[in-house]
């Protein structure tokens, strides 16, 4: 098997001008693994995706990917390399002059050579894949904003990315909703040996699909545990950590 | 307060060393509850106190009135290195303070606290935010141009509809508002030109002056600010609406330039559009002008037509077609440079609004008088 981490992150320094956000970050991700990075609201967990997927420059240190530098990349690199990747943004991030088909078919056309009817089928597929069949003529103000998430992930999930990121996947979702779309990333990762990386803080999710999770602290500015978290929540040492993981013990908060 | 039966009291006693606070009465917000400061200031406290106590007995209801008190006590009493003694007052009080506390504690950063900076300090941060603004709208040009540079060698990925659309938007949409802004514009040319020219019993050069007034500023001027007010603020509101939406980031990851994709088009859009909509506002101009000539000064309107074309000549519409392609790439370049630069937030966006019609009209009438100028040195 490859040695090589499917993507590290290697001293990664995140600041918006002077505020410094996080600093000495570094971790690594193998191939076909789900890593989670959780941590309290404004601690980050954003930043860092966007640090990751090029969307902001960092102040320091550098991303990569199967080995090649994707920071200092040049354009033409640095697109071949966006090209594998698929993202789920928060709101769904949905084209709103578009219908869902011309969402989803989007990276379709801009990648590929396939013929007209060809994206049709493979739109329809990722769209009945989600539970949006049907759906295809809908602009996204006309759906609910779990189904614009849903509609998101399909579009992520069009070209059949090597990496998906997804950025607090779950929230907003319903129960069931929440537990379809853990169990759709479980089978992406096990069919198609998908690389993701969640963002999230619903703690039903890190349990179920995490292999790996790392913790981010407002306070520390960096990482505070990391580590499977069934195993972190029994030996992780830091407090903050148990405390999160078992949403205080259960305990009245101190 | 005589209005309420029954409002907040407090009674203090010393005991020894120790403070104590009697809490009683009805604890409201808008029954005027004390203030512990002022409360602090009456009395006559002994150095010596080293704790403080506070007693609940004889309260009725409270809400956080009574919460803000205490937590005014609780900092006081520390500043002091009191104890502050909160053992007596009720369960549920003791624990909702508590947990203000906390959340005062578990703040991370305190951000710097913003009084009035200085008068220096001002016109520093002034200046900074200029040159700052400066290098924003030379970097956006820059960007504009190599996206237009990338398109010219087939590079680039622009979306069509969006120049149709924005053409669409700032042509035959504007078209009513234009006409109508323009026809009065002529009218009242007319009047002023009419009644100045008539004191020198010129009044015949009327339709020249109107002709003049409309093809060179007015028609040019007039569309940019009804366009900039249209067109320029609705590219600032979707773009920005897009950018707190992410859909700009999704663009962005995908590899597709959101500069190729969403501000060429509409830059191009707009450079086309107004010079066709300038036409038509002269034309309309022209004909209030008409009107009121023929009305006021009985002036037949061959002879009217006949006597605009005889003073404009191409040189003269050409000028303000040629001014009017640059206010429509001033109004799209504004329109989007503000929406791409927007606030992720609602309000955001009608900052981005409002500061992208400003922008524009500001740059309009500032390009204006530089081909004044210019027109002027070469005599057109």
């Amino acid at each position: 098997m490859n040695k090589v981490p499917h993507i590290e992150v290697k001293d990664l320094v995140c600041a918006y001008g002077d505020y410094l956000v996080l600093r000495d970050i570094s971790f690594e991700i193998k191939r076909a693994e789900i890593l989670v990075i959780m941590g309290r609201s404004g601690c980050g967990k954003s930043t860092l995706l966007k640090h990751m997927i090029g969307l902001r420059e960092p102040a320091e240190g550098k991303v990569y990917y199967d080995g090649k530098d994707f920071t200092s990349s040049s354009e033409a690199e640095r697109e071949s390399m966006l090209r594998k990747f698929g993202i789920l943004y928060q709101g769904g991030a949905l084209w709103s002059s578009m219908t869902l088909e011309e969402n989803v078919a989007f990276p379709l056309e801009e990648y590929t050579d396939l013929k007209r009817s060809q994206i049709h089928d493979i739109v329809e597929m990722k769209l009945s894949q989600v539970g949006l069949k049907g759906f295809q003529k809908f602009y996204p103000s006309e759906l609910s904003g779990g189904m614009r998430k849903r509609a998101g992930l399909a579009r992520a999930m069009a070209l059949d990315p090597e990496i998906l990121f997804f950025d607090e996947p779950t929230s907003g979702l319903d129960p069931i909703s929440s537990k379809r779309l853990d169990d759709l990333i479980l089978n992406l990762r096990d069919l198609f040996n998908t690389t993701v990386v969640v963002v999230t803080h619903e703690l039903d999710s890190i349990f179920s699909i995490a292999d790996q999770a790392i913790m981010l602290s407002p306070k520390e500015k960096t990482i505070i545990g990391c580590g499977n978290p069934q195993e972190l929540i029994r030996n992780s040492g830091d407090p903050t950590v148990t405390d999160f993981l078992s949403r205080m013990g259960g305990r009245q908060p101190a | 307060m005589s209005n309420y039966p029954c409002t907040s009291q407090l009674e203090l006693e010393e005991n020894g060393d120790i403070l104590v606070i009697r809490l009683m009465g009805v604890w409201e917000m808008d029954r005027n509850a004390p203030s512990f400061q002022e409360f602090v200031k009456k009395g006559d406290i002994r150095a010596d106190i080293s704790e403080l106590m506070l007693e609940a007995r004889g309260l009725e209801e409270w809400d956080s009135s009574l919460l803000f008190f205490l937590n005014q006590a609780k900092v006081w009493a520390d500043g002091r290195s009191m104890t502050f003694n909160c053992d007596c007052l009720p369960d549920g009080l003791g624990r909702m303070m508590l947990q203000t506390q906390r959340v005062v504690d578990s703040r991370v950063e305190v951000k710097d606290p913003e009084g009035h900076p200085g008068f220096a300090e001002e016109v520093g941060k002034h200046s900074i935010r200029i040159f700052r603004d400066g290098s924003v709208f030379a970097n956006f040009v820059g960007e504009i141009l190599l996206s237009f540079l990338r398109l010219l060698v087939g590079k680039a990925r622009m979306r069509w509809v969006d120049c149709f659309r924005a053409m669409q938007d700032s042509g035959p949409m504007a078209l009513p508002i234009v006409g109508l802004i323009s026809f009065l514009v002529g009218v009242t040319l007319a009047f002023q030109a009419a009644d100045l020219l008539g004191d020198f019993g010129s009044e015949f050069f009327t339709p020249a002056f109107v002709a003049l007034a409309m093809v060179r500023e007015m028609g040019p001027i007039m569309t940019g600010i009804v366009l900039a007010g249209r067109t320029g603020a609705a590219f600032a509101s979707t773009i920005g609406s897009m950018k707190v939406a992410e859909e700009i980031d999704a663009l962005r990851t995908l590899g597709v330039s959101p500069l190729d994709y969403l501000v060429l088009p509409r830059v191009i859009g707009l450079s086309i559009m107004t010079p066709l909509v300038v036409i038509y506002s002269n034309a309309l101009g022209i004909i209030g002008g008409m009107l009121v000539s023929k009305v006021k000064l009985n002036m037949p309107v061959q002879t009217y037509v006949k006597e605009t074309f005889l003073n404009i000549d191409a040189t003269d519409i050409l000028f303000g077609l040629i001014k009017s392609s640059v206010f429509g790439v001033i109004i799209a370049y504004a329109g989007c440079l503000r929406g791409m630069n927007c606030d992720s937030s609602s309000t955001g966006v009608g900052r981005a609004t409002t500061s992208a019609v400003v922008t524009s009209l500001l740059f309009i009438i500032v390009a204006n008088s530089i081909f004044a100028v210019i027109y002027s040195i070469y005599e057109i």
